[in-house]
């Protein structure tokens, strides 16, 4: 071959993926050839440092970090022991904070809320849409929903952050899961219409304003429900209550 | 998934940590779309680690979810092209156009300084390579970044192993045609 025809393969050989035939006529050329034997070496030595500029960044390392982290590290409160403990913990509390407590925890929407939250922890429900994205998941429940699902968009400030959605039942009424992050505790968020509402009358009772949501604590978790303009909201999650009362916020219409 | 895949998956991150950051860094059309990227991926990645076949390619299989993830990304900020992936016989006509570079003298000077060259036109570089096409700027990653072999990337991008060999000579030309155009017009 001549150098012309030689160099046309550059590219394919430096990277060794040749035919053996075709490679070795190129290799054969480039012992006697200087011109393109180092033309072949510039480029190759191009190209590593071509790779070496596109190394990755200290933030895109803190951002491998904790994804990492969310994907793999064994959440403490999901281990059986520490579910156990919880779960004995909840108890205690329960019967310490009185009949309050476990009224709440009778109260339907708030009961089936707090059941799904548990399946989640459990590893028992998969999310359907895997995204941090609001439009992505309100993409993905257009069409699903008999309404529209709304999600607040800048949460991140207040260490927030969106993790994916399911469409799930309580009491077999269709209603929007939402599934959030706060400081790598996972916080489950409902969504109900006002026609699926009316599957839950103890809830319709008691609900408050988005101004003036009721708040709960059950054990460990704390819980936060809100009646919306059309519907209501729910966020379960082990956080402080005012985050969630944030979060409930955040889900108004105004606010979205 | 228990204990012990955990942290078999967790093993196999390990090694291929840079690549995969570097990759879903200069895939990403929008940086700050990078950790959610990751994100996606990692955990798409390891909610069907049981699909994995040990003994192949775990970057080749993460870097998969990784071009999709991102993929997802860059949409909402770029219009995916759908230009034509040029095939294996028209990507060999135009290897001679590589002449046409030899020529420039400051791409005689890219080629006997890289690194000092590419100290200066780092940001250049990070540049047009957001500005490739969406497939061929993954082609061009996949191997530069994650080392893949072109049939391992013909896989993740569900496309000819011709297509890989014509779009990633394509790539190169037009890094460093871009190259050369951003240091001619430093002042």
């Amino acid at each position: 071959m001549r150098c012309d025809e030689i160099r046309r393969w550059i590219s394919p050989y430096l990277d060794s993926e040749l035919d053996p035939r075709t490679n070795f006529e190129i290799a054969q050329h480039l012992e006697s050839c200087a011109a393109c034997r180092q033309a072949f070496e510039a480029e190759r030595r191009l190209e590593t440092s071509l790779a070496a500029s596109l190394a990755p960044d200290p933030t895109t390392q803190a951002a491998w970090d904790r994804a990492v982290r969310r994907t793999v590290a064994p959440p403490v409160w999901r281990s059986p022991r520490w579910q156990a403990a919880a779960a004995a913990l909840g108890l205690l509390l329960a019967l310490a904070g009185g009949w309050r407590a476990g009224v709440v925890a009778r109260q339907d929407l708030i009961r089936s809320a707090a059941q799904n939250h548990q399946q989640y922890l459990a590893n028992r429900m998969a999310l359907d849409v895997q995204s941090s994205s609001p439009e992505i998941v309100e993409a993905f429940f257009h069409e699903k929903l008999p309404f529209r699902v709304q999600c607040p968009r800048d949460l991140t400030s207040q260490g927030i952050r969106l993790i994916g959605a399911r469409l799930c039942h309580l009491k077999r009424v269709p209603v929007a899961y939402l599934l959030y992050h706060v400081e790598n505790r996972p916080v489950s968020v409902f969504l109900v219409d006002e026609e699926g509402l009316v599957q839950f009358q103890q809830a319709v009772r008691t609900l408050g304003t988005p101004s003036a949501p009721g708040g709960y604590q059950l054990g460990r978790a704390a819980v936060v429900t809100a009646r919306l303009a059309q519907g209501a909201i729910c966020a379960v999650g082990e956080v402080p209550q005012a985050t969630l009362e944030w979060l409930v916020v955040a889900h108004t219409p105004e606010a979205v | 998934m228990d204990r012990r895949s955990r942290d078999r998956f967790t093993a196999l991150l390990t090694p291929i940590a840079q690549a995969a950051q570097a990759y879903a860094r200069h895939l990403a059309w929008n940086r700050n779309d990078v950790e959610d990227i990751l994100q996606t991926a990692l955990l798409n990645a390891y909610q069907k680690f049981g699909d994995y076949t040990e003994g192949t390619s775990f970057k080749a299989w993460l870097l998969q979810f990784v071009t999709y993830a991102a993929f997802n990304a860059n949409r909402r900020h770029e219009q995916i092209e759908e230009h034509e992936l040029i095939t294996d016989a028209e990507a060999l006509e135009r290897l001679t156009a590589v002449e046409a570079l030899t020529h420039e003298v400051v791409y005689d000077e890219l080629l006997r300084q890289p690194d000092r060259m590419l100290a200066r036109l780092g940001p250049a570089l990070q540049e047009a390579v957001r500005t490739l096409p969406a497939k061929r700027r993954s082609i061009f990653l996949l191997r530069a970044i994650g080392e893949l072999r072109y049939r391992e990337i013909a896989d993740v991008l569900a496309v000819p192993v011709g297509t890989v060999m014509g779009e990633l000579w394509r790539a190169r030309k037009q890094l460093r045609e871009a190259l050369c155009e951003s240091h001619e017009s430093r002042p």
